[in-house]
């Protein structure tokens, strides 16, 4: 199961790494705590907070689907954050580098740290209604290459490098000392985690107390001492099953399994199958749902609408978004009349926008001149805003202006 | 590839490419005479170069917002004649004004102050003629202006720049009079702060002058105050203190506004810092 679990995080960490950086994907729109963030403004406002997409939801759900059945497995098997951590001590002991043990009691209370960071966030968060401790965050440092969408303007601070800098020293010395105290994602799978459908059984009788599985705990979960593992903090790693000097002989003193009600036992195969299963499903979830990240509308919708499907650039976030939609509610010389509604899925390249109108008030060209052309702002003292969209396919100088003009001249 | 779909393409090619070739244009140097035409207030002929440089070079926003600008100047100055409602006329007029004050063509803009002013006769009105005036040294003309106001609609501002007015025209007891008058309320916007500092420079008062641009500077937003100091550094007002250290440092001077750098939810499309929010650059 070692090398099974190993190979897993592998492919899970080669997926972001290669997304990151082969692709070029928008991975922020796949972290699930990414969905945790934006869970309050999307329920108040239909949008989704900064280049999140409702693909968080979809991922959030899949993994909270894991824990309910498998525990903090996506701690143990996909969070790249995890790997990395663990592969750090891993790499460190091989090395000669002797590991820290945390007293229990310490650890128990170094553990309810990480509810504390998650309030802090969340109402931050919901507060300012932006990530605002994006900045600071290694994992953001990481999957913008610290250039948010591909820009020059780095809004990651230096904090952000000093988190993975002390992150990466104290996994040299212990086992995941981040996911363990510190991760807000930690903080809200916990508690689902202690109710899980599965966990690792210890027969007492054909226990020796060796204590071996207690030790090759990455949580530092007292295995030897329980009759079943319902900690919260349990990775469904397997180690303490592999460790086990019983393993193999007869039925072992340590079994993975479901609730007795679903079978007296589970293939280890099946965890993977699982993790696997929901991560593909929630995947494919966001693609065949694709809902819309960013939602406005202005007006009273008519009887009859008509839509125009854009490709933008430059709509890379909500704050984009709701740009996007101040230049068509401009009430200049080409104001846009009438109803209008605004669909967008913002990202760093092109962004796919859908714009619902009224097709007796306007129509296509009007609205691709009133996203694209600089408009002056009234209230801030007839400034000029310049926009910053670019749409795929439009091209601005095919204009006659002698013909504007003489449609402009014809105006009631 | 057919060989009548390649050589379409070609003749396509050549269609679009010849202009710029028989002009022996860049997208950069088509942007650059767009710009020098626009200075000449010939915007017809602006608008043709502006779009020979964005057919040159579509990918640069740039030269598409330089082109869409000169476009939508064209169309207001049209309807500047012809719109009859007035909400809709004065806005008409002051983008118009802000994209000459811009550009630097006073001319352009007296006119449009003028209009301005003979409808709304209203101590801003005043006030931004006067500044267009003294932009053009037209001070007799904008003392004149400022002075037809009156006690009953004069402002602290109108006062300020009447005695910068009259001190450009050598009345300096008059102006020393006028500004020995004049105390800025605590109120006051950064706006009338920033003539008052001006008005002191130009009689003289050079520490009050000082320590009234730095309480300006102070209530400017981070996003506008680069504006400022560009202003102040290049006011002719100015000129006197530009080599003092009291000036470098009044330069220096930074906001006590807090302005987030994002836009902070669902008010993005109010706030003056969504251009520069995260993952932009481009967008004013």
């Amino acid at each position: 199961m070692k090398k099974t679990r190993r190979a897993v995080q592998f492919g899970f960490l080669a997926i972001v790494v290669g997304g990151i950086f082969a692709v070029g994907a928008n991975c922020e729109r796949w972290c699930p705590f990414g969905g945790v963030e934006g869970v309050y403004t999307y329920a108040s406002e239909g949008n989704m907070l900064c280049s999140l997409g409702v693909s968080n939801f979809f991922i959030l759900g899949g993994v909270l689907l894991i824990t309910v059945l498998l525990r903090r497995a996506f701690c143990g098997y996909m969070c790249p954050l995890g790997t990395i951590s663990e592969w750090l001590r891993g790499l460190a002991r091989r090395l000669g580098v002797p590991g820290l043990r945390v007293p229990h009691r310490v650890d128990r209370v170094l553990a309810s740290l990480k509810y504390a960071v998650l309030a802090v966030i969340l109402v931050a968060t919901y507060r300012a209604g932006e990530l605002i401790f994006r900045g600071f965050d290694p994992c953001y440092a990481l999957i913008t290459m610290n250039s948010p969408q591909g820009t020059d303007i780095a809004d990651i601070t230096v904090w952000a490098y000093v988190v993975a800098g002390a992150i990466a020293l104290a996994s040299l010395v212990m086992v995941m000392p981040f996911c363990r105290w510190f991760c807000p994602m930690a903080a809200v799978l916990s508690p689902i985690s202690r109710f899980a459908l599965t966990r690792i059984e210890r027969d007492a009788e054909a226990c020796r107390g060796c204590g071996q599985c207690s030790e090759h705990c990455p949580t530092a979960i007292p295995v030897d001492q329980l009759q079943q593992v319902k900690a919260a903090r349990c990775l469904s790693c397997m180690n303490c099953v592999d460790s086990c000097p019983r393993k193999g002989k007869g039925d072992g003193a340590l079994r993975w399994r479901p609730p007795r009600w679903l079978g007296p036992r589970w293939p280890q195969a099946a965890l993977i199958g699982i993790l696997l299963a929901c991560t593909t499903a929630a995947v494919a979830a966001s693609y065949l749902f694709a809902i819309p990240s960013f939602v406005k509308t202005h007006g009273d919708p008519p009887a009859e609408v008509t839509q125009i499907r854009l490709q933008v650039k430059g709509l890379t976030c909500r704050g984009r978004a709701n740009q996007f939609f101040y230049f068509l509610e401009r009430d200049d010389l080409w104001e846009v009349p009438g109803y209008f509604k605004v669909e967008a899925w913002p990202g760093p390249d092109l962004a796919d926008v859908i714009v619902t109108f009224d097709p007796a008030a306007t129509d296509e060209r009007a609205i691709q001149r009133a996203i694209t052309a600089p408009y002056y702002d009234a209230a801030a003292d007839f400034a000029r805003r310049d926009s910053p969209f670019r749409i795929e396919g439009y091209d601005p100088t095919e204009i006659d202006i002698d013909r504007e003009l003489d449609a402009l001249l014809q105006l009631p | 590839m057919k060989p009548s779909s390649l050589l379409i393409g070609l003749m396509t090619a050549v269609v679009l490419i010849c202009p710029a070739i028989s002009r022996g244009e860049t997208a950069q140097q088509a942007f650059e005479r767009g710009d020098q035409l626009v200075a000449q207030s010939d915007f017809r002929e602006a608008l043709q170069a502006h779009a020979a440089a964005v057919r040159a070079d579509r990918s640069n926003q740039e030269y598409i917002q330089r082109f869409m600008l000169v476009r939508q100047i064209i169309l207001l100055r049209a309807n500047l004649d012809q719109e009859r409602d007035f909400q809709r006329w004065y806005r008409t007029a002051k983008s118009l004004r802000s994209f000459y004050v811009s550009e630097g063509i006073y001319s352009e803009a007296l006119l449009v102050d003028k209009r301005l002013h003979a409808k709304m006769n209203s101590a801003s009105s005043a006030a931004q003629l006067a500044e267009t005036q003294l932009a053009m040294g037209k001070n007799a003309d904008a003392a004149q202006v400022l002075e037809a106001l009156g006690p009953s609609k004069g402002t602290a501002n109108t006062q300020a720049l009447l005695c910068i007015a009259l001190a450009k025209q050598g009345q300096t007891s008059e102006a020393r009079e006028i500004a020995a008058g004049i105390a800025p309320s605590d109120s006051a916007d950064t706006g009338t702060l920033y003539s008052l500092a001006r008005m002191h420079a130009v009689v003289g008062n050079h520490d009050q002058a000082l320590s009234t641009l730095t309480r300006c500077f102070e209530g400017v937003p981070p996003s506008r105050l680069d504006d400022f100091r560009s202003h102040a550094s290049e006011s002719p007002e100015f000129a006197a203190l530009a080599s003092t250290d009291g000036f470098a440092e009044a330069l220096e001077t930074k906001s006590k506004v807090v302005e987030s750098q994002c836009s902070a939810g669902s008010s993005c499309s109010g706030c003056p810092m969504r251009g520069q929010c995260p993952s932009s650059g481009d967008g004013r």
